[in-house]
C-alpha cells in the first residue's frame, strides 16, 4: 500500500514500449473534471485502502495501459524530474550575461545546430534544443515584443559585450524562428508523432509573431558588426560570418508560406555552397558546456521523466544539414508536371533515397503535392484524376471531355456525363490522393498504410463498375464478344483504373515487405511467388485496357491530331508498363525458384523443423492478412500456393514428407530442375530490364527524376546479374557435388535487404566450398 | 543454440499469483528495469499481475532467486480477435542461452492457448536478434516494423502467432480504415 501515495499520473508524453498500434492515439475517455469544493479526503482514503490487499489494483473501465505506463513514482530519480540529489541545486550557475570569446561563440552556435539536427531527427526539444541556457533566456518568459528577447532582460540594452548581445543574440533568435517556420510545415501536413517527431514546444513560442523581417535586420546588424572586427584573426571572423550568412539562408530556404512555386530554391542552393564552410572552421570553436543543462527539463515537463541530452555529433549533425538542404532543393523538382504516372514515380524515386528525407522534408514534399486545394500549386485535383484517366485507360475519351462540365442544359447528355463524372470523381478523390500523401510517409508507414489503403481502392474499383455501367450509355460503347463464351465484355474504363492502382498497391506492399525484412527466409522464395502472381495480373489487366483502348482508336473514323496524340500518350504508357511489369514478374519468379533451390538443399539457415506452435499454413494465412479481404485477385488457398511454389521442404528428418529418405541422388536432379527454372528466369529478366533501362524519360514516366530512377534501375539490374551468377555457381557446384550432399560444396550467406544492391531484390551470397 | 543445453536442473519455474507479491516484485521490477533506458512505475507491473497473473512464469533457482520472468496479457483485440501478448521477457544474464526464456514463454503461450486465444503478439527491438530467433523458432512471423518504437528511438518488429486455423477470417488489423491522421 505504500506504494500507492508515492503515485501520480503523468502526461502521455513518453513512449511506452507496449502493443502501441496503427492509430497509437489515446482518446481522452474520461469524464470531464468539474471545479468544485475542496475537501479533505485522506481519512477517507486511508479508510477505504485499508480494506485493499497489497498488490490489488483498483482501476476504472478507462484505466488502460497507457495510463499505468504514464503513471511515475516521485521521489524516484530515474521517473521524477523534479527530484535533487543530495547536494544538487534547483538552478544551474551558469552566467549567461558572461563576456564571450569569439572562440565561445563558435563553439556554442555549433552545438546548437547539432541539437537543432538532432530535433529534426525526431528527439523532443526538452532534449536537445531547449537545453540551452541561452535560449531559455531568450524565450521564457514569453517575450512581447522582439526587442524583449534578450539575455540581460533589463530594460537598458548596454553597449558592450556585443560578441554575445549582438552576435549570439541574432544568432540565437534566426535560429528560433527557422524552427518556427519548421514546426509550422511539419504540423500542417500528415506525420506521425513521436515516430518522426515530437511537435511538444513546452508551453514556449518559437517566435511566431515576430515578422521574419526584423531578424533578417538583425542577422545584419551582426554581420556588418563582425565583418569589421580588426582586433580577430580572419579565420575566426569569417568562420561567423559563414554561421550567420548561413542561418539568414536556411531562414529564407524554410520560410513557410503558402505560395507554391520554387522561388525558395535558390535560398537551398546557397545554404549548399555555405554548408562546406562549416566543417573547415568547426575547430576554432571551444565547447561552453555549461551553458547546457538538463536541468531546463524540471520547468519544461515535470510530469515526464528526466531524459538524458541527445549527443549528436557535429559530422553527423553536418551531414544531416547538407541532406536536408540537397533534399530540400530537390523537393522542387516535383513541381515540373508531367502526369500522373510521372508524379507517382517522382515522389516514389524521391522517396526511396536512403536514408529517406527527414520529416520536415517529406512534409514539405506533401505541401506541394496538395495544398490550398491546389495539385503541386498550379491544378485542381479534378484535373489531376481526369489526366490520369487519359493516360491509362481513356484517352480521348468522350466521357472525360473538358467541355462536358461546362453544359448547363439538363436535357443535354453532356451534362449527365459531367454530373457522374463529378460523382466518381469526388468518391475517388481522397483515395487517390491518399497514394501520393502515402508515399511520403516513413516507411515503415508506407507499407502499413497501403494495407489499408488497398481495401478503400477495392471499394472504389467496386463503386466504379456502377460508374461504367450507367456512364456506357453516354459513350456509345461497342461491347466486345468473348471468343469462347460469346458473352458482352466491356471496357469498364474506371473500374480498371482503380484495379490498376490497387493491383499496384498490392506489389508496393509484398515488395516494402523485403525492404523492411519483414519476411524471414524461409519465407523469401514463397513471397517472390506471391509478388510475381500479382504482376501477372496486372499484366493481364493492362493487356485487356490495351485491347479495348486499340478498339475505341479503330472505332474512331477520322482523329484528330490531338486524339492521335492522345492515344499515342496512352499506348507509350500501358506498352512500358507492361515491359516494366514483365522485367519485375521474371525476376520475382527467378527469385523464388532460386530460394525454392535454397531451401531444398537446405542450403540457407531457415528453421527446417517443426516449429511448435505453427503449421505452414497458419504462417501463410497470417501473411495474406492484408489481402485476404481483397475480392480480386483472390489469394490462392494454402494448398495451391504450396503445391505451386514447390515447398517440397524437407522436414525435420530430411525426408521430404515421404516415409524414407529419398535418395540424394533424386534430392539434386530436383534441385537441379528448380535450378533450371530459376535460370531462365533470371536470364530473361536480365534482359528485359535492359530494356527498361534503354526507355527515354517521357516514356518511362521519369521526367525530373531521371537520375534518381535511372540509379535505381541499374542497382536492380546489379542485383539481377548478380543473381544469375549465384545460379551459374550453384550449377557448377552441384554438377561437382555428383550425388553428394550439396552442403558439402556450396556455402549460402543471406544478405540484409539494406546491404544488398537493391532493397526489393534479395540476392544471398554464394560460395563454392 | 539456446536449445541445444539443457536447463539447470535446479531451475524451477513457478506460475505468478497476487499472493506472491511480497516476495517477488521487488526481484521482478529490478530484473525488467536492468534493460531499460526508463524504468516502468509498480502500477505498469501491477496491471499485467493483478489481471493476468497467471500468464506470469518465474523461473526460480534452489534458493528461490529469480532468473528469468515473463509477463503477459490477453484480451480482445479491437473488438475483434482474442489476443495475447507479451510485455516483457528476461532473464539473468549469466542464465541466457540455456533455454529459459524459451521455456517462460511457452509457458505462456500454452496457457493462452487453454484459454482459447486466437493469436499472439509481441514487438521486439530489430536488434535484437536473440529474440527474435527464439520467437521464430517458436513459430511467430514478423507482421509489420514499427518505425523508432523504443525511447531510444530504435525500430520494432511486431512478430504475430496464429494459433487457430479461423484467425484469419477477422481481416485483422486491415479491417478498419487506417490512413494518416488528419492534421
Amino acid at each position: 500500500m505504500a506504494d500507492m501515495s508515492k503515485l501520480t499520473i503523468r502526461e502521455i508524453h513518453s513512449k511506452p514500449a507496449f502493443e502501441k498500434d496503427d492509430d497509437g492515439s489515446v482518446a481522452d475517455q474520461h469524464p470531464a473534471w468539474r471545479p468544485g469544493v475542496a475537501r479533505d479526503i485522506t481519512t477517507g482514503f486511508s479508510t477505504a485502502a485499508s480494506a485493499l490487499t497489497t498488490g490489488q489494483l483498483v482501476k476504472d473501465e478507462f484505466f488502460t495501459l497507457f495510463e499505468a505506463v504514464g503513471a511515475l513514482e516521485i521521489m524516484d530519480p530515474k521517473m521524477d524530474s523534479g527530484h535533487l540529489r543530495s547536494g544538487e541545486t534547483l538552478e544551474d550557475d551558469y552566467d549567461v550575461l558572461r563576456e564571450l570569446l569569439p572562440e565561445e561563440v563558435i563553439g556554442i552556435m555549433d552545438q546548437l545546430l547539432c541539437f537543432e539536427m538532432a530535433w529534426h531527427a525526431g528527439h523532443p526539444l526538452s532534449q536537445s534544443l531547449f537545453t540551452s541556457l541561452y535560449l531559455d533566456r531568450l524565450l521564457w518568459p514569453e517575450p512581447k515584443m522582439l526587442e524583449e528577447a534578450r539575455f540581460d532582460r533589463s530594460k537598458v540594452p548596454k553597449p558592450e559585450n556585443k560578441m554575445l548581445h549582438l552576435v549570439l543574440r541574432a544568432y540565437c533568435l534566426s535560429l528560433v524562428k527557422t524552427c518556427d517556420f519548421v514546426h509550422q510545415r511539419i504540423s500542417k501536413e500528415h506525420y506521425y508523432e513521436e515516430e518522426d517527431f515530437v511537435s511538444n514546444l513546452y508551453h514556449r513560442n518559437l517566435l511566431t509573431q515576430f515578422d521574419v523581417v526584423e531578424i533578417h535586420h538583425m542577422i545584419n546588424e551582426a554581420l556588418n558588426y563582425v565583418s569589421k572586427l580588426t582586433n580577430i584573426s580572419i579565420t575566426l571572423r569569417d568562420a561567423l560570418v559563414v554561421r550567420l550568412e548561413l542561418r539568414s539562408y536556411f531562414l529564407s530556404a524554410v520560410q513557410f508560406d503558402e505560395i507554391i512555386d520554387d522561388h525558395r530554391v535558390p535560398w537551398w542552393e546557397r545554404c549548399l555552397r555555405l554548408i562546406p564552410a562549416l566543417p573547415k572552421t568547426t575547430y576554432l570553436g571551444m565547447r561552453v558546456e555549461a551553458s547546457f543543462s538538463i536541468k531546463i527539463q524540471r520547468r519544461l515537463a515535470s510530469t515526464v521523466p528526466p531524459r538524458p541530452m541527445v549527443n549528436m555529433s557535429f559530422d553527423e549533425a553536418f551531414e544531416q544539414l547538407t541532406k536536408l538542404c540537397q533534399n530540400g532543393k530537390d523537393a522542387y523538382r516535383i513541381l515540373d508536371y508531367r502526369g500522373g504516372a510521372n508524379l507517382m514515380r517522382f515522389i516514389w524515386a524521391y522517396q526511396s533515397r536512403t536514408p529517406q528525407p527527414s520529416v520536415y522534408i517529406r512534409c514539405l514534399m506533401q505541401a506541394m503535392v496538395f495544398s490550398e486545394m491546389r495539385v503541386l500549386g498550379m491544378m485542381s485535383f479534378k484535373e489531376l484524376i481526369l489526366d490520369n484517366l487519359r493516360e491509362i485507360v481513356m484517352p480521348a475519351d468522350v466521357l472525360l471531355d473538358s467541355s462536358n462540365f461546362d453544359v448547363e442544359a439538363p436535357q443535354d447528355p453532356r451534362f449527365h456525363v459531367a454530373k457522374r463524372m463529378d460523382d466518381f470523381m469526388a468518391t475517388a478523390a481522397d483515395r487517390f490522393l491518399d497514394i501520393f500523401r502515402t508515399l511520403c510517409m516513413n516507411r515503415s508507414r508506407l507499407r502499413r498504410i497501403l494495407c489499408h489503403l488497398v481495401l478503400e481502392w477495392d471499394n472504389l474499383q467496386f463503386d466504379a463498375e456502377n460508374f461504367d455501367t450507367e456512364l456506357r450509355k453516354y459513350s456509345n460503347e461497342a461491347p466486345l464478344k468473348d471468343a469462347n463464351s460469346s458473352e458482352d465484355l466491356w471496357a469498364f474504363p474506371l473500374s480498371s483504373w482503380a484495379y490498376y492502382h490497387k493491383l499496384q498497391q498490392m506489389e508496393w506492399i509484398v515488395q516494402m515487405g523485403f525492404e523492411l525484412d519483414v519476411y524471414q527466409i524461409d519465407e523469401l522464395g514463397g513471397m517472390y511467388w506471391y509478388l510475381q502472381y500479382l504482376i501477372s495480373t496486372r499484366i493481364q489487366h493492362l493487356e485487356r485496357i490495351r485491347t479495348f483502348t486499340t478498339r475505341r482508336l479503330t472505332r474512331i473514323s477520322e482523329s484528330t491530331l490531338e486524339e492521335k496524340a492522345a492515344f499515342r500518350r496512352s499506348f507509350s504508357f500501358l506498352d512500358f508498363a507492361i515491359l516494366e511489369a514483365s522485367a519485375t514478374l521474371s525476376f520475382a519468379d527467378g527469385l523464388s525458384c532460386l530460394f525454392s533451390f535454397f531451401a531444398h538443399l537446405r542450403l540457407v539457415p531457415a528453421p527446417y523443423h517443426d516449429r511448435p506452435y505453427s503449421t505452414p499454413e497458419f504462417r501463410y494465412n497470417l501473411r495474406m492478412r492484408p489481402f485476404i479481404s481483397i475480392s480480386l485477385p483472390e489469394v490462392p488457398s494454402y494448398q495451391q500456393f504450396a503445391a505451386l511454389i514447390s515447398l517440397r521442404m524437407p522436414d525435420k528428418n530430411g525426408t521430404y514428407g515421404s516415409k524414407v529418405k529419398p535418395a540424394q541422388s533424386e534430392i539434386n536432379q530436383q534441385a537441379s530442375q528448380m535450378l533450371e527454372l530459376a535460370e531462365q528466369s533470371l536470364k530473361a529478366a536480365r534482359r528485359e530490364w535492359e530494356a527498361v533501362s534503354k526507355a527515354n524519360a517521357e516514356t518511362a514516366r521519369c521526367q525530373g527524376c531521371e537520375d534518381w530512377w535511372r540509379t535505381s534501375v541499374k542497382n536492380v539490374m546489379r542485383a539481377c546479374i548478380n543473381a544469375n551468377i549465384v545460379v551459374s555457381t550453384a550449377k557448377k557446384a552441384l554438377a561437382n557435388a555428383g550425388t553428394g550432399d550439396a552442403r558439402d560444396v556450396l556455402k549460402v550467406e543471406m544478405v540484409e535487404s539494406a546491404k544488398g544492391y537493391h532493397p526489393w531484390w534479395i540476392v544471398p551470397k554464394i560460395s563454392a566450398k | 543454440m539456446a536449445s541445444d543445453f539443457s536447463p539447470p536442473p535446479e531451475l524451477r519455474y513457478v506460475q505468478y499469483h497476487s499472493s506472491k507479491e511480497t516476495t517477488y516484485l521487488s526481484a521482478i521490477r529490478q530484473l525488467i528495469s536492468q534493460d531499460l533506458s526508463e524504468p516502468y512505475s509498480i502500477y505498469v507491473y501491477r496491471y499485467f499481475l493483478y489481471q493476468w497473473g497467471d500468464l506470469c512464469f518465474m523461473a526460480l533457482d534452489e534458493k528461490d532467486n529469480l532468473l528469468g520472468v515473463v509477463i503477459s496479457k490477453l484480451e480482445l483485440h479491437r473488438g475483434g480477435p482474442l489476443r495475447g501478448y507479451i510485455a516483457m521477457l528476461a532473464v539473468r544474464e549469466e542464465y541466457r542461452g540455456r533455454g529459459v526464456a524459451t521455456k517462460l514463454v511457452r509457458m505462456a503461450v500454452d496457457v493462452m492457448i487453454e484459454r482459447d486465444a486466437d493469436e499472439i503478439a509481441l514487438e521486439t527491438e530489430v536488434t535484437n536478434t536473440a529474440a527474435m530467433k527464439l520467437y521464430e523458432r517458436l513459430g511467430f512471423l514478423r507482421s509489420k516494423r514499427l518505425h523508432r518504437y523504443y525511447l531510444n528511438g530504435n525500430s520494432a518488429f511486431r512478430f504475430m502467432l496464429f494459433v487457430k486455423e479461423s484467425t484469419g477470417q477477422y481481416g485483422g488489423e486491415y479491417g478498419a480504415a487506417q490512413l494518416p491522421p488528419s492534421a
